[in-house]
């Protein structure tokens, strides 16, 4: 239910901005107030106690968003959750926006794992590979974890590409245990 | 009822008597009187009517006191006869029962040494049929526990067979994680990542360059 409730909301938003084709700014600003929103245990509680009233949990809500000098369309979106009671979703639609986002502007996010930092021409043929796999503009977010040994881990989505030493290992180890 | 009567009459009929006796001059010894009577029999002539009245008297008393007892002592002695009589019957009855009992008795006792002998035999035939059912009932015991422990040992063995597959695997793996380690290089890491791209499947409409 919250993720049908939060792709509602995301794709509301991407089709408010669709006019003016500010996705990556508006995701931004979503972004920054949902860190707020996160970090601040005094707005969470001022925002969603019931024991507050709805005016005044307005009047705070405006001034955060005037300190983050957020645009108007998110305003009036963040001002939309809060009047139904919404707000603690914001987490979630901000994810749901940015993958509607990337849908929309044909990106698809690519996570990369490897045992040493991939130097700039192993990323340019990475990134030229995942234009091939996926005929989109791949997001590749890279990362390095020791513990793989060697070999690049791929995360596009929910399918996972393993080229990695560790996950070999592992895949031997089951089949050793289970024949 | 009847007892308080009878006892009524008897102390009645006495009393008659003594006054009887007391009318012919015996007054002085009541205890004396039946002799009296008797010697009222045998009077001389000259005392003839005194005791001719004298006898009337008594014979009026007799007939008032069998007028007037008559009734009272026939329902008692009737009463008295009934109750000798279902006493008689009571007696009778309770007799036929012992003689009744004497007889079952000594039948029993006839038939008691072949009831014990059947007895005997009895409790032989069961004590067989509870000691073959005793181990029939232990055999079959033996048996699941037997079937038990072989499914117990044949769990264990494939526990244990698991465990060791495991533990050889684990140290198989750290083994050959330990020798890549020490082994793999930066040509080798590069490899890695080149067989990676390789190895990535293409999408399903995409044509490769001819």
């Amino acid at each position: 239910m919250p993720q049908a409730v939060t792709q509602r909301y995301a794709r509301a938003l991407a089709g408010a901005v669709e006019r003016q084709g500010k996705y990556r700014e508006v995701a931004e600003e979503v972004g920054s107030f949902a860190r707020c929103y996160r970090e601040s245990i005094e707005l969470r509680e001022v925002l969603e106690s019931p024991a507050v009233l709805p005016q005044a949990k307005l009047r705070v809500l405006e001034r955060v968003m005037a300190l983050l000098e957020l645009s108007p369309i998110v305003r009036n979106f963040l001002r939309v959750l809060q009047s139904h009671y919404r707000l603690h979703l914001i987490s979630e639609i901000q994810d749901a926006f940015e993958r509607v986002v990337d849908d929309r502007m044909g990106v698809v996010r690519v996570a990369v794992v490897s045992a040493s930092p991939l130097p700039p021409e192993q990323q340019t043929a990475l990134e030229n590979r995942f234009v091939r796999l996926t005929q989109k503009a791949p997001a590749i977010e890279y990362r390095v974890d020791p513990n793989l040994l060697g070999g690049v881990r791929a995360s596009i989505q929910s399918t996972v590409y393993d080229g990695t030493i560790r996950g070999a290992l592992d895949r031997i180890r089951m089949q050793m245990e289970t024949a | 009822m009847n007892r308080r009567i009878g006892w009524w009459l008897a102390t009645t009929l006495f009393a008659g008597l003594l006054a009887g006796a007391s009318v012919m001059g015996c007054a002085a010894e009541p205890a004396r009187a039946p002799l009296a009577v008797v010697v009222l029999a045998t009077s001389s002539p000259a005392n003839g009517h005194e005791n001719l009245f004298d006898l009337i008297n008594l014979v009026l008393l007799i007939v008032v006191l069998v007028y007037f007892l008559r009734k009272p002592l026939g329902q008692f002695f009737k009463a008295r006869s009934s109750e000798i009589e279902q006493g008689l019957e009571k007696g009778r009855k309770a007799l036929e029962s012992a003689q009744a009992q004497l007889a079952a008795a000594e039948e029993k006792l006839r038939n008691v040494e072949s009831e014990i002998v059947a007895f005997k035999e009895a409790a032989v035939r069961e004590t067989e049929a509870e000691r073959d059912r005793m181990r029939r009932a232990a055999e079959q015991e033996t048996q699941r526990i037997i079937e038990s422990a072989h499914s117990v040992i044949q769990s264990s063995v494939q526990a244990a067979k698991l465990e060791l597959r495991r533990l050889a695997a684990r140290q198989a793996s750290e083994l050959a994680e330990k020798l890549l380690r020490q082994r793999l290089d930066d040509a080798g890491r590069d490899r890695l990542v080149e067989r990676f791209l390789e190895d990535l499947p293409s999408p399903p409409d995409h044509k490769p360059p001819a």
